[in-house]
């Protein structure tokens, strides 16, 4: 909400500080985005008056003459031809600013010396409809009161400093000028000043030219006035100004005159030309299924029985709340004009309005809850404006259905609870006194009612709000809760903080995607059509199809990440995410949402590093023996380069290289490595801290075998046999080297483990040793596997 | 025969003092201490002479080993020491250079930020809790005096997956999680993911994240919620840093606040961070609506508490001068490995 100070220092006693201003009203609840003055960014420009003018010696179009700028005369050149000797203009001077930043520098067009600049309306910033006398294409003509050497900001009132308040939801009183004052005279502790406007006195009467009836329950009250000989002029300049101030452009006077009361009282207002209203009949109903009406914009808009509209007896005249139609407002030779003052429920504005895609000034105010009890002061107040610009004739007589029956509730005035919710120690006495200056009635039981216009004040808690916004909440004194609680955070959370702190340590850098996915993530990540992460959650109202499911798993975005990194060149990229997946119940309406733990990297990486990474994982969590099967039929990953994670026959993940198809659909260029492990898995699985095991008191002996077995053995089996050959003296083993060679041949490779012996009891032999090793060989031989020679 | 003795010291000395490295001392040693040395010869010369006199220029012969053999050892811990020197010297490096880069990644900063308002809270005796992202309706709206028909739960703003269940436009969904299901008192936060219909620009994302707390206990008065959030504020960004409360509205609180905490980056002198506040906004907070706290089973006349909201995005952006939330999801290498 815009809000002109001037007009606010009309309705209380006090003229206040432009800082202070914006203090106290942030302080009490209305917060002050900002402020600025239309003077802000124009400087330098003062009224001249034009003491010569002379044709431009080497320029057709162009003239050039005097101007007296109060202390000096300055030359001018200037191509507009609606200047005289004497006229009164804006002058800009050496160094000026006008309207959109342009700066103005004396200098020289066309070998004559310019000094100064004559300004149009529209380069100080104004429209045609700011001021409608001034020529479009031609300088701006000031009245004979303007003195020359004036400041033009002085003389137009420019200085005006014009606030913009960030109004609560709660507070739609104060979406007006009158709420503001009200507001600020509390703040200041002021005299709030208003005279209220008085019943139109007129000729005839309004129920002889017009009839109204309001079979829509969606219309809490109409209220209905008229004017007849209507002279239809711009308004004056200070309504004019005070419209663009607040951000509304001016019209005409009937027009401005209910937007100028629209701001004022926060009554939106509509004016009608009596021709238009056919029967002379104003209906407000529900519009039928299909009723098209063409709005102010020229728009047409087809209706339905969820919109309400303003109709005379054959069409819809207004979307009601929201806007007029095209051929309900008024007209240069209207005769006679209807005001409508309205309420209308808010959510049936804003469903209208949402559905057609239609905000106004008019239909935000209904949103947000318009006070049923201004309609008919509203009117009077516009009548009142009516008779002061000369703008008609007031028709005797107010028309005014009513069927609100909104009754204020009376709230007992609990001090002590007050006292107990702020953590004060505030007297009754203040109490009473805050809520009286704020509108609001106490009877003797001490028994508040708040006034019509506060609808949100329902409960005693509200009126706690109340009177800790006057008494300052930087008045109520900070403190520390009592009593001892028990702070932690879940298990589950200090696993999930280990994880990360684990993973930067192995390289990862810690990424965050976006929850949703799109079926072409999936497409993109070679998922089959029957894979089960395309059994995903969908958004009703997603923003676009690509990001219309809840993600299944986090490679996709993951891999989105990697992608927008190869793009940007970056050589090498190892990325981690530890987010939740959203996986559809089938006997829940909500989701089970467990989180993962995923790995996605390209560039200096490469298969073992990833398992190194999953192993470190495993490690974190205390789980030892874990099988890692090769994995060949999952369309996402490389058949020969995937492993996946099974522990106690429960699968905790999968990570290998992808698919080289999968990486060119992320126009990654380059071997992608990623790995998906369930942390919700791997919490439930996770093993116990471990015991202390006593260092070794005995040396340790130690072997190394070469062995040469088939191409296709796996190394965990031949640890298996090994280990299980091992007498239980057998403490570690390690492999080393994997070599192939000509010798060897195709079909074989050669194997080298370490191996090391330690018994806990006494020191090891080689001899014993030996004997050890002797019967792991025999084993071995058995599988085909040999010493290398 | 004494005269003798007197010159093989002096040479001795002269030569153990003279001697540049080891090998040369070693043979001065074995010149005058060794077998065929000038003082063994010395010694094997000695039956010679008469026995009083014997006994004298035994003991000088003994002085005079002990003071060569004191020479070469302090001569060998000199010469050692000079090596030790010129060996260092030789292995010097330029320090300057740059350390071997390690292989070492970073947490995502608004993890970071995560972790330290966690701690903040955990201080001060507060629990985690958590709950899912895919909430019900009534949880997230209904419950928290926003029925149907509120302007707050409009389907232009919040993301549906049918009729009654939603993603969670806000954290407070835990807190009425938390309400239905335990007896206070509690004082809880809950950090966790959260959905708006939001077309990303710099300041919006559609998935954003908060961190909501709530307290519930007998006697809990809104100068209690003063006095937390300023320590937030204080441990974030300093205990100079002042905050400010300044009356809002929230449909689930009333009396409700939004905290201003003075500007860290000028220290609350103003300046083009703050637009000359002096302040920056940083959560909405308030005293818990009785209407919830009735709606959960809690007797509003018995409880009372206070709840409020951070967004962890504006955090992260505020404490690093991050100024597009789309950064927080891009995960651009560049932009992680700064923190």
């Amino acid at each position: 909400m815009l809000a002109p100070l001037d007009w606010i220092e009309e309705y209380i006693e006090f003229k206040p500080d432009i800082d202070d201003f914006s203090h106290r009203m942030t302080m009490i609840g209305q917060k002050v985005e900002g402020y600025r003055r239309e003077s802000d960014e124009i400087i330098n420009v003062f009224v001249g008056k034009i003491l010569n003018l002379d044709n431009h010696p080497n320029a057709d179009r162009l003239l050039y003459g005097k101007v007296d700028v109060g202390n000096k005369e300055l030359q001018f050149v200037t191509g507009a031809k609606n200047t005289a000797v004497g006229d009164l203009v804006p002058v800009a001077v050496d160094g000026a600013l006008l309207h959109g930043g342009i700066k103005i520098k004396s200098g020289e067009l066309r070998g004559v010396a310019s000094e100064c600049m004559l300004c149009s309306a529209k380069e100080l910033g104004f429209s045609k409809s700011d001021y409608p006398d001034a020529a479009e294409d031609g300088i701006m003509i000031l009245p004979d009161t303007a003195v020359p050497g004036t400041d033009i900001a002085d003389f137009l009132k420019l200085n005006v400093p014009v606030f913009e308040f960030e109004i609560t939801p709660n507070r739609p009183d104060c979406n007006s000028i009158l709420g503001l004052s009200r507001e600020a005279s509390v703040a200041f502790n002021c005299n709030f000043v208003q005279e209220k406007p008085k019943a139109p006195v007129g000729t005839g009467n309004i129920k002889d030219i017009l009839s109204v009836e309001k079979p829509s329950e969606n219309c809490l009250r109409y209220s209905a006035s008229a004017i007849k000989n209507v002279k239809i002029k711009p308004s004056p300049e200070w309504m004019r100004a005070r419209l663009r101030r607040s951000g509304i452009r001016p019209i005409n006077n009937i027009v401005d005159i209910t937007n100028y009361v629209m701001l004022e009282y926060g009554q939106p207002m509509h004016a009608f030309d009596l021709r238009h209203v056919e029967g002379q009949k104003i209906i407000v109903r529900q519009a039928v299924k299909g009723e098209k009406i063409t709005t102010l914009d020229g728009v047409e808009r087809i209706l339905d029985e969820t919109d309400m509209v303003i109709a005379d007896m054959v069409n819809p005249s207004a979307v009601a709340g929201i806007m007029g139609g095209e051929t309900s407002g008024v007209y240069d030779d209207t005769d006679t004009v209807i005001f409508e003052s309205a309420v209308f429920k808010p959510e049936s504005v804003r469903v209208t309005s949402k559905k057609l895609g239609l905000r106004t000034d008019s239909s935000m105010r209904f949103e947000k809850g318009v006070d049923s009890k201004t309609t008919v002061e509203a009117l009077c107040r516009a009548m009142e404006l009516v008779e002061m610009l000369g703008a008609g004739e007031a028709v005797d007589g107010i028309i005014d259905i009513n069927t609100d029956d909104y009754t204020s509730p009376a709230i007992e005035l609990d001090v002590k609870r007050i006292n107990k919710i702020l953590g004060t120690s505030l007297t009754e006495e203040f109490m009473i006194m805050t809520l009286l200056k704020l509108g609001f009635s106490v009877d003797n039981n001490k028994f508040v009612t708040p006034p019509s216009y506060r609808r949100d004040v329902k409960v005693l808690e509200d009126l706690s709000e109340e009177v800790a916004r006057v008494y300052g909440y930087d008045n109520i004194p900070y403190s520390l809760m009592e009593g001892v609680a028990l702070a932690k955070t879940g298990d589950l959370d200090i696993f999930r903080r280990g994880l990360k702190q684990l993973a930067t340590g192995l390289g990862l850098y810690e990424a965050m995607t976006m929850s949703f996915m799109g079926t072409q993530t999936l497409d993109n990540l070679n998922a089959a059509a029957d894979s089960k992460l395309r059994n995903a959650v969908r958004i009703s109202n997603p923003l676009g199809e690509e990001t219309a499911f809840m993600k299944t798993t986090l490679l996709g975005t993951l891999m989105e990440s990697l992608s927008k990194n190869f793009a940007s060149r970056q050589k090498s990229v190892a990325l981690f995410e530890l987010n939740k997946i959203y996986l559809p119940l089938d006997n829940d309406p909500l989701a089970h949402e467990p989180e993962m733990f995923s790995v996605a990297a390209y560039g200096d990486f490469d298969f073992f590093k990833l398992k190194g990474i999953v192993e470190a994982v495993m490690d974190y969590a205390n789980i030892n023996d874990v099988d890692y099967l090769p994995v060949s039929d999952n369309p996402t990953f490389h058949p020969g380069r995937t492993a996946k994670v099974v522990y106690k026959g429960e699968v905790l993940g999968i990570f290998g290289e992808l698919h080289p198809d999968v990486p060119g659909n992320f126009q990654i260029k380059s071997r992608c490595f990623v790995a998906e492990i369930s942390v919700e898995k791997l919490f439930a699985l996770r093993g116990p801290d471990p015991a202390f095991d006593p260092l070794p008191r005995f040396p340790a002996v130690t072997r190394d075998l070469a062995l040469v077995v088939d191409k296709e053995v796996p190394s965990a089996d031949i640890i298996k046999t090994i280990e299980k050959n091992g007498r239980g003296l057998l403490e570690k083993i390690s492999l080393f080297d994997v070599y192939q060679s000509k010798e060897l041949g195709d079909d074989t490779k050669s194997m080298a483990y370490n191996l090391i012996f330690r018994s806990s009891d006494r020191t090891l032999t080689d001899k014993e040793v030996d004997g050890v090793i002797a019967e792991i060989l025999q084993a071995l031989n058995k599988e085909n596997i040999r010493l290398r020679g | 025969m004494k005269n003798r003795l007197n010159e093989i010291i002096r040479n001795a000395t002269a030569e153990i003092a003279k001697s540049a490295d080891i090998e040369t001392l070693e043979a001065a040693r074995v010149r005058y201490l060794g077998k065929k040395g000038e003082l063994t010869a010395v010694l094997k010369s000695m039956g010679s002479i008469a026995e009083d006199e014997r006994r004298v220029i035994g003991k000088l012969a003994n002085d005079v080993r002990s003071e060569i053999e004191g020479s070469i050892s302090r001569r060998k811990r000199e010469l050692s020491d000079i090596q030790l020197k010129a060996k260092l010297m030789s292995e010097k490096l330029d320090v300057t250079l740059p350390g071997t880069a390690q292989k070492v990644g970073k947490l995502h900063p608004s993890t970071k930020v995560l972790n330290e308002v966690v701690e903040i809270f955990l201080g001060m005796g507060f629990e985690v809790t958590e709950g899912p992202d895919i909430e019900f309706d009534d949880y997230c709206f209904g419950m928290l005096n926003m029925p149907k028909g509120h302007p707050a739960r409009d389907i232009q703003d919040t993301f549906y997956i049918n009729d009654k269940v939603l993603l969670r436009t806000q954290t407070s969904s835990v807190q009425v999680r938390t309400m239905l299901s335990r007896k206070p008192p509690f004082r809880i936060i809950s950090p966790g993911r959260c959905y708006r219909v939001d077309t990303p620009d710099a300041t919006h994302t559609p998935t954003f994240h908060q961190i909501e707390g709530l307290v519930i206990d007998r006697n809990i008065t809104m100068s209690d919620l003063k006095g937390t959030l300023d320590q937030l504020a204080k441990r974030l960004y300093g205990d100079d840093i002042q905050t400010r409360f300044r009356p809002h509205h929230f449909p689930y609180t009333e009396p409700s606040a939004e905290m201003d905490a003075g500007c860290f980056m000028c220290r609350m002198k103003g300046c083009s961070f703050c637009k000359g506040e002096g302040y920056i906004e940083l959560l909405g907070c308030g005293m818990v609506h009785p209407k919830v706290l009735s709606g959960c089973g809690i007797d509003p006349d018995e409880f009372t508490g206070y709840a409020f909201g951070v967004g962890l995005d504006r955090l992260t952006m505020l404490k690093y001068g991050i100024n597009d939330i789309r950064l927080l999801f891009d995960n651009d290498m560049r932009f992680l490995s700064q923190f």
